[in-house]
């Protein structure tokens, strides 16, 4: 697994594909503060003289929220249009059977390909995090390190969720903008079902979603801690990241190539 | 047709056995209960028409699709429906016929890669890629970029690829199909070469390419097995008697070939620049004819000599013979 680790690595450097993903999530980072420091004052320049409005104090939490709420939106188009043909565009390609006549097992192969890349989608989304942290401080005062970590971190799930699902359907469908169709449903479904039932919402992929924006106390309402039931939906979603590495290897393992 | 594989498959230990290999896809049989033997160490001529399941059977063979039926031993590795072993992967080389790389990685880049994958060190698989790149004639471009080469030249770094591992059994999906005059040289030279070493399965619809570097051959059509041995049997029980005959006008060469036509021991007329090439099915027929002929026509003989049966003509009439299921 090491070459081929190794080859993921030259592959993310040599397609510049290194930069794309941190530079979405870096831009949010930057993005989510400066909007909202600049909120009033874009307002009030767009014309809304006359017109009475009231807007929320916003503060610290607003700025960080921002961040992860672009993320969890265009960020996670941005994964899913990255990695739409992690499995069906090398098969698509022909690299597929390049590989598939070396002693290259079909399970290391998809393995290797989900941590590296899953691990770069990661550390991207971190560092994003980090940038809206310092541009939080810096534009609209303090907020908790903890608070937004946990936050980051409950987000950070969902993002790997994705990802994980992105690379399942990239194993079934054969065309890179068939996995993408599919990839981009749950983004709509998973909220959607999350308001619809209760218990699907706490413990559901969205949960941990739901809880992280809760645990800031954006807009003005008072932080709530995060609960048992949010690690729970938190935890889930790691295991559904492992369960749909599953799935497309099942879906690997029998390609024809 | 009969296909005489069992009279013929004798000869010495098999590197790659088939017993009833056969693949559907979507209700269509692309091969069909195919049954053969190569003897190790062999260059196999593997001939067909396009569509006849060339391409199917050595991705079966490669473990790349899965037989619906019947079974492959390759290297001494079954070939069963499922994935193919890592084994069997340790000891088949495979050139596709579009090789597709890595286009972001170079030439030695690749050729490193993929030695590693074999469980090479890096700087035993730098030489290997090396003296590979100088052999495929690559060397010069061993650090350039693979989404800029030729397909020639990615047939070349494919063929070095298939090598990587040094495999017992090398499967060549049309190894020379992009190759110049002068590449497609070298190449069926280096198979050439590899007589011995390796057991070479060469596909084909090259007939020259394949008479010049393969002593069996396997001739499959719609999926079946026509025939298969050793080239030198196949040319004996196949190839009819052949005669070059030269006139000495157009016009008259014209006239001729009309009135030959009729004669029921002719087979094919060819023609080849100012010559003939008949097939024929009797040789003291033709003999007998072919002056009666020149005579009613008044035609001018310039040349009448037998010709040396070719695996052309083997092809032709293995590929053209009605089948025992045909509707025709």
């Amino acid at each position: 697994m090491g070459v081929l680790a190794a080859k993921e690595l030259r592959e993310l450097l040599k397609t510049l594909r290194v930069i794309i993903l941190p530079a979405v999530f870096l831009l949010f980072g930057m993005g989510g503060p400066v909007l909202i420091r600049l909120l009033p004052t874009l307002l009030e320049s767009a014309g809304a003289e006359g017109v009475d409005m009231s807007l929320p104090d916003f503060g610290p939490a607003d700025g960080f929220g921002q961040f992860l709420e672009l993320s969890r939106q265009m960020g996670l188009l941005a994964v899913i249009v990255v990695y739409m043909g992690i499995v069906s565009g090398e098969r698509r390609d022909g690299m597929l059977a390049t590989l598939f006549v070396t002693p290259v097992s079909r399970l290391a192969y998809l393995t290797t390909r989900w941590l590296v890349n899953g691990a770069y989608v990661a550390l991207s989304f971190v560092a994003g995090g980090a940038v809206a942290y310092l541009y939080t401080l810096l534009l609209l005062g303090r907020i908790g390190f903890g608070t937004a970590a946990t936050a980051t971190a409950l987000y950070l799930t969902y993002v790997l969720l994705a990802f994980s699902w992105t690379t399942f359907f990239s194993a079934w469908m054969k065309s890179p903008p068939a996995a993408a169709g599919l990839s981009i449903l749950p983004l709509f479904l998973l909220p959607i079902i999350g308001t619809l039932w209760d218990s699907l919402g706490e413990l559901g992929p969205y949960g941990a979603v739901a809880a992280g924006t809760a645990s800031l106390g954006m807009l003005g309402l008072p932080a709530v801690p995060v609960p048992g039931t949010a690690v729970l939906s938190a935890a889930l979603n790691l295991v559904w990241c492992v369960a749909l590495l599953g799935g497309a290897y099942s879906f690997v393992r029998r390609a024809e190539l | 047709m009969t296909t005489p594989t069992k009279e013929l498959s004798s000869a010495g230990s098999a590197a790659i056995e088939l017993d009833g290999l056969t693949r559907d896809f979507d209700g269509t049989r692309a091969v069909d209960a195919l049954s053969l033997r190569v003897p190790q160490g062999e260059v196999f001529g593997f001939l067909g028409p396009n569509g006849a399941g060339k391409t199917t059977t050595l991705k079966m063979l490669a473990g790349l699709i899965s037989p619906t039926s019947g079974r492959a031993i390759v290297a001494g590795e079954t070939v069963t429906p499922g994935t193919a072993s890592l084994a069997l992967r340790r000891k088949v080389g495979f050139l596709a016929e579009e090789p597709r790389f890595y286009p972001w990685m170079t030439a030695r880049e690749f050729l490193v890669f993929v030695g590693r994958l074999f469980g090479l060190k890096t700087g035993a698989a730098t030489t290997k890629a090396d003296d590979l790149l100088a052999a495929m004639g690559l060397a010069d471009r061993a650090e350039d970029k693979i989404r800029g080469f030729s397909r020639g030249m990615r047939q070349r770094l494919g063929i070095a690829h298939a090598l990587m591992g040094d495999p017992e059994v090398l499967l060549l999906d049309e190894p020379a199909s992009a190759l110049d005059p002068i590449g497609r040289k070298e190449i069926l030279e280096l198979i050439g070469a590899l007589r011995g070493r390796a057991t070479i399965v060469m596909s084909s619809h090259v007939l020259e390419d394949v008479q010049r570097v393969a002593g069996w051959v396997g001739v499959i059509r719609r999926g079946r097995l026509m025939a298969e041995g050793s080239l030198h049997d196949l040319l004996n029980l196949y190839a009819r008697p052949a005669y070059r005959l030269e006139v000495s006008g157009p016009e008259e060469r014209a006239a001729v070939a009309k009135v030959l036509s009729a004669e029921p021991w002719l087979v094919e007329t060819v023609e080849e620049g100012a010559a003939l090439r008949l097939l024929v099915d009797d040789h003291r027929a033709a003999q007998a004819r072919v002056p009666v002929v020149l005579a009613e026509v008044g035609a001018h003989l310039t040349a009448f000599a037998t010709e040396t049966p070719s695996l052309e003509d083997v092809f032709i009439r293995l590929v053209t013979a009605p089948e025992s299921g045909d509707d025709a």
